[in-house]
């Protein structure tokens, strides 16, 4: 196992965390970046994603390890693990769960659906309808599920990793920009390059590695990692840097609409965990900027031909730091 | 207001008003400040002691009182004196009556006031810099009587209103050059009348001084424009006296009231030419060289007896561009008329003196050798110069000449030309000063009163008028060294040393070149000084209409670059070390084409950097790496800072990569 010596002499280097916090967290990387290969970046998005109490979206064509990477974060992290595959005749129900008629205690019984899971992986999401897409949706808001006129809370902490085609392959239905916002992060996890693919070819299967690996921490610890993303402190300079971002999304002429203040305390909340994540005791503009293609691409709708991480890159590059 | 703030208040106001009077006591009847006294002690007794304040009927009566009392003892309530005494006493008593800040406001607006009077009334540079340091005072007891928080500590309020004025000195400037003034007198309120001081007189009577004074006030500067002449040849002309009673000399009237006429001064070919810058005396004297030629203008004329005066008596510093001709022959030729004039000398007094000449003159000499003759005598005989001699009785010149022989200049002038005259040959005695002392600061030469010299011209055929100077047989340090000189000569042989004046003399001189610098620059800035800096800036033509634009656009300018620096909020926003230090180390890497890009944060432009240059790799993302943790990160303090600061300072990256 690779556990970086905090005590070491270049712990006073600017990477190498100093608390417990970041201890726990390069831990975390470390196990997952031994599982996941050439993915590091998106990896680590995807578990400051988790820490901020976000929802991630991928979106990327089948096979290139998304379902591998929600089950190394469950299995990493101690989660409880549900999979769900949407499909065109999904309903509300099959996510969420049914109220069933119990004749041995003459009584209707609610029995919980698959997303009464610590992390959900809700696969292809765009291949359901809207309808359901909005039922999976408003229970991620609201932190819980109501049936019968019952609330029934989901599981703490509770996320949600849901996947997307590209929605110009055939028989996707598009997910509204407004539902899209539900997501913290949206990602891309892409091919992998030769010399990864080629340790991919030649390691052990993957699902071997997974299956051995043991949890790192377990709910509560994440819950505490959770709590602590708030306090990570922001200066003023940063701030500005921000409000400028935001000034300058909602001005340009490159995007047809800027982002919004849910979009800003989004990018705070994802910055901070990156921050958390990297042992910074306060928000470095990297921080910002190596969250902002990932928290923007969904959000922002570009004006002309950017796609993707291109759209932050943009905004990224007319903004200078303070 | 709570009592002991409104006490500390009133010790401010009353502080101010001491200290904006004290310049007026000299001229104050000694009333006036005993009032003042009185009523601030009164009122400082009703804050802190519950004292009762006068009932209304009285202040009124006390008002009227001191408004008689000021008319009683000016006889008027116009002018500078009676005008600055009316406002002392309106202060006092209306200390009795402040109650409310505004109260306390219009008395230090009254003490502004006087600390203005205070200028008009003297005009140094020491009550120059007490006035501006009044002012600063007033300034502060201003914010203290106006806050409506308690006062604040002496020091901040002092810094404060420093702060203040130090703004508006700007404004002053410009006010100060551009404010277009009147030509004449700046300050003509008639008030130089009392203060214009002369060690001259307008005739002599040797036998009646047993003490000179020697004033050290200074009479005149003078500048040359070349180089200056030898201490020996600075006979400056003030007066001729021509008329002698026997005891006294005197200007003969109208005679010395004609004025030059064509064609009685020579040219001599040792032209020299210099300004002087004359302190007010009251009268028409003009201080040359020996011999001013021609007039200047039309302000000042030429005297038949070759001195210069000005038209108007002079009432205020002034200074004159003038030429002299240190050879120029006066009178080749001298008419009958006037020739016995200046031969005359009243029967029956001196005879002894008469004696003398006449039996010289029996001896068969020549009108050259009677005088070397004369002079000689002057010499052998034991003369002595003192400052201190005795009184001298119904003969004058033949006590000095055979009992008493002790005297200054104005003695030997008075003796000398006497003899000359009983002798046949015509002589008069010329006042004014001789020598000076050169301040190497400034370029001028000092006249002091002490200065003043009394000499002969003697009349001879062909050459006219010449200069002779008994006192230079009888004491030539005089005459070379100036009258320090000749008393330390005489000192020295009293046994007195004159070494600690050596060191006096410096500070005196550096005072002096300050106290020019004030006069010329500062309370000599005239409406001709106007017109040159007008001239200077190519500005000619229409002068008050180019003051009046010039003003306007400075003041103008002024108000823009004050609303621009509040607008930017910059006056009071320091610049962050932090940044500024981080701002320096971009400078440098951008010298070397490293330019930080839009959207780059510090420590991925260092990774870049030391991408580029290797070498500078550690260094560039190690302080990269600590300016980012110092502004992002909470819990950063200044030492810190101090030492990031210092660190980038150390960091000088070279131009060229290092040979490898």
């Amino acid at each position: 196992m690779l556990h970086p010596r905090v005590d070491s002499p270049a712990a006073a280097a600017l990477d190498i965390p100093d608390d417990a916090h970041a201890q726990t967290c390069s831990r975390i990387l470390a196990a997952l970046d031994a599982i996941i290969l050439g993915k590091g970046h998106e990896m680590r998005l995807a578990v400051a994603c988790l820490l901020a109490q976000g929802h991630l979206l991928i979106e990327d064509l089948p096979g290139v390890g998304k379902t591998t990477l929600a089950h190394a974060l469950a299995r990493v992290l101690g989660l409880g693990f549900q999979r769900v595959q949407f499909t065109s005749d999904l309903l509300p129900a099959d996510i969420l769960g049914v109220s069933v008629y119990r004749s041995d205690r003459a009584r209707f019984e609610f029995q919980p659906g698959p997303i009464f899971a610590q992390l959900v992986l809700a696969d292809e999401i765009n291949r359901a309808t809207p309808k359901t897409q909005s039922a999976l949706l408003e229970a991620m808001e609201e932190q819980q599920v109501t049936a019968d006129g019952v609330s029934h809370p989901l599981p703490t902490p509770f996320y949600v990793v849901a996947t997307r085609n590209p929605s110009e392959q055939a028989g996707t239905f598009a997910l509204p920009e407004s539902q899209l916002d539900r997501f913290l992060m949206q990602i891309h996890l892409g091919y992998p390059d030769a010399a990864q693919e080629r340790a991919l070819l030649t390691g052990v299967d993957r699902r071997t590695l997974l299956a051995s690996q043991q949890p790192l921490i377990d709910a509560e610890m994440l819950l505490a990692m959770q709590r602590a993303v708030p306090d990570v402190h922001v200066s003023e300079a940063l701030l500005d840097y921000l409000q400028a971002l935001l000034a300058h999304s909602r001005e340009s002429r490159d995007f047809v609409a800027g982002l919004s203040p849910r979009g800003g305390l989004a990018l705070l909340r994802a910055a901070q965990a990156w921050a958390l994540l990297h042992g910074h005791s306060g928000v470095h503009p990297d921080d910002l900027q190596a969250v902002l293609p990932a928290v923007v691409s969904h959000r922002l709708v570009p004006r002309g031909t950017l796609a993707g991480s291109d759209i932050g890159a943009a905004l990224l590059e007319a903004v200078p730091v303070p | 207001m709570a009592n002991a703030e409104g006490t500390r208040r009133l010790l401010w106001v009353t502080g101010v008003l001491a200290a904006a009077t004290l310049p007026h006591l000299g001229h104050l009847p000694g009333w006036v400040p005993l009032l003042l006294g009185v009523c601030v002690l009164w009122r400082l007794g009703v804050s802190s002691h519950g004292l009762r304040v006068p009932p209304g009927w009285l202040r009124i009566l006390l008002a009227f009182l001191c408004f008689l009392g000021v008319l009683a003892t000016y006889r008027t309530i116009n002018g500078l004196h009676p005008g600055s005494a009316l406002l002392v006493v309106m202060m006092a008593l209306k200390l009795l009556e402040t109650q409310r800040s505004r109260d306390l406001v219009v008395l230090l607006l009254i003490a502004y006031f006087l600390i203005f009077a205070g200028f008009l009334n003297n005009q140094s540079l020491i009550w120059g810099g007490y006035l501006l340091a009044v002012a600063w005072l007033t300034t502060a007891a201003l914010q203290q009587a106006t806050r409506s928080a308690p006062p604040l500590p002496a020091r901040q309020v002092l810094a404060l209103s420093g702060r203040l004025l130090v703004g508006a000195m700007p404004v002053m400037v410009i006010l100060f050059m551009l404010f277009p003034r009147l030509p004449g007198p700046l300050w003509g309120i008639g008030l130089t009348e009392s203060s214009a001081t002369s060690g001259l007189s307008e005739e002599m009577s040797p036998g009646d001084i047993t003490e000179l004074g020697l004033s050290e006030e200074i009479a005149f500067r003078a500048r040359f424009e070349d180089t200056a002449p030898h201490a020996s040849q600075l006979y400056w002309r003030a007066l001729v006296l021509d008329d002698f009673n026997g005891r006294t000399w005197r200007r003969s009237r109208p005679r010395s009231q004609l004025p030059l006429r064509d064609g009685q001064l020579e040219a001599g070919g040792a032209e020299i030419a210099y300004e002087i810058v004359m302190e007010p005396h009251g009268r028409h004297w003009v201080f040359a060289l020996d011999v001013p030629r021609g007039a200047v203008s039309e302000e000042v004329v030429q005297g038949a007896d070759l001195r210069l005066a000005t038209v108007r008596p002079l009432t205020e510093r002034r200074s004159l561009a003038l030429v002299s001709d240190l050879q120029a022959r006066a009178d080749r030729t001298l008419a009958a008329r006037d020739r016995e004039h200046y031969l005359q000398l009243p029967a029956g007094r001196n005879p002894r003196t008469r004696e003398l000449a006449e039996s010289l003159r029996a001896d068969g000499l020549d009108d050259t050798q009677l005088i070397a003759t004369l002079l000689q005598r002057f010499r052998d005989e034991p003369f002595y110069y003192t400052l201190l001699p005795p009184a001298l009785g119904a003969h004058p010149v033949d006590e000095f000449l055979f009992e008493t022989r002790e005297g200054f200049c104005e003695h030997y002038a008075s003796a000398f030309a006497m003899l000359l005259r009983a002798a046949g040959i015509p002589a008069r005695v010329v006042l004014g000063y001789q020598g000076g002392e050169y301040n190497p600061l400034t370029g001028y030469h000092l006249v002091r009163q002490s200065d003043a010299h009394a000499w002969n011209e003697v009349w001879l055929p062909e050459t006219g008028w010449q200069r002779v100077d008994p006192v230079a047989a009888v004491a030539p340090y005089r005459v070379s060294q100036g009258l320090l000189g000749a008393m330390r000569a005489g000192e020295a042989r009293a046994g007195r040393g004159a070494g600690s004046l050596r060191w006096r003399r410096q500070a005196a001189l550096v005072w002096d070149a300050a106290n020019t610098l004030w006069n010329t620059r500062v309370v000599g800035y005239d409406d001709g000084s106007q017109r040159r800096l007008l001239e200077r800036l190519g500005l000619d033509g229409d002068y008050a209409r180019a003051l009046v634009i010039l003003l306007a656009l400075g003041l103008g300018g002024f108000l823009v670059i004050l609303a621009l620096l509040l607008g930017r909020g910059l006056l009071p926003a320091r610049r962050d070390p932090l940044v500024a230090a981080w701002a320096r180390l971009r400078a440098r890497l951008a010298r070397l084409g490293l330019h930080q890009r839009v959207g780059e944060t510090p420590v991925s432009f260092a990774e870049r950097v030391g991408r580029e240059r290797p070498e500078l790799a550690a260094e560039a993302t190690g302080l990269a790496r600590r300016y980012q943790r110092l502004r992002y990160e909470p819990g950063s303090n200044p030492e810190q800072i101090r030492r990031f600061v210092e660190q980038v300072r150390r960091f000088r990256p070279r131009r060229w990569r290092p040979a490898r």
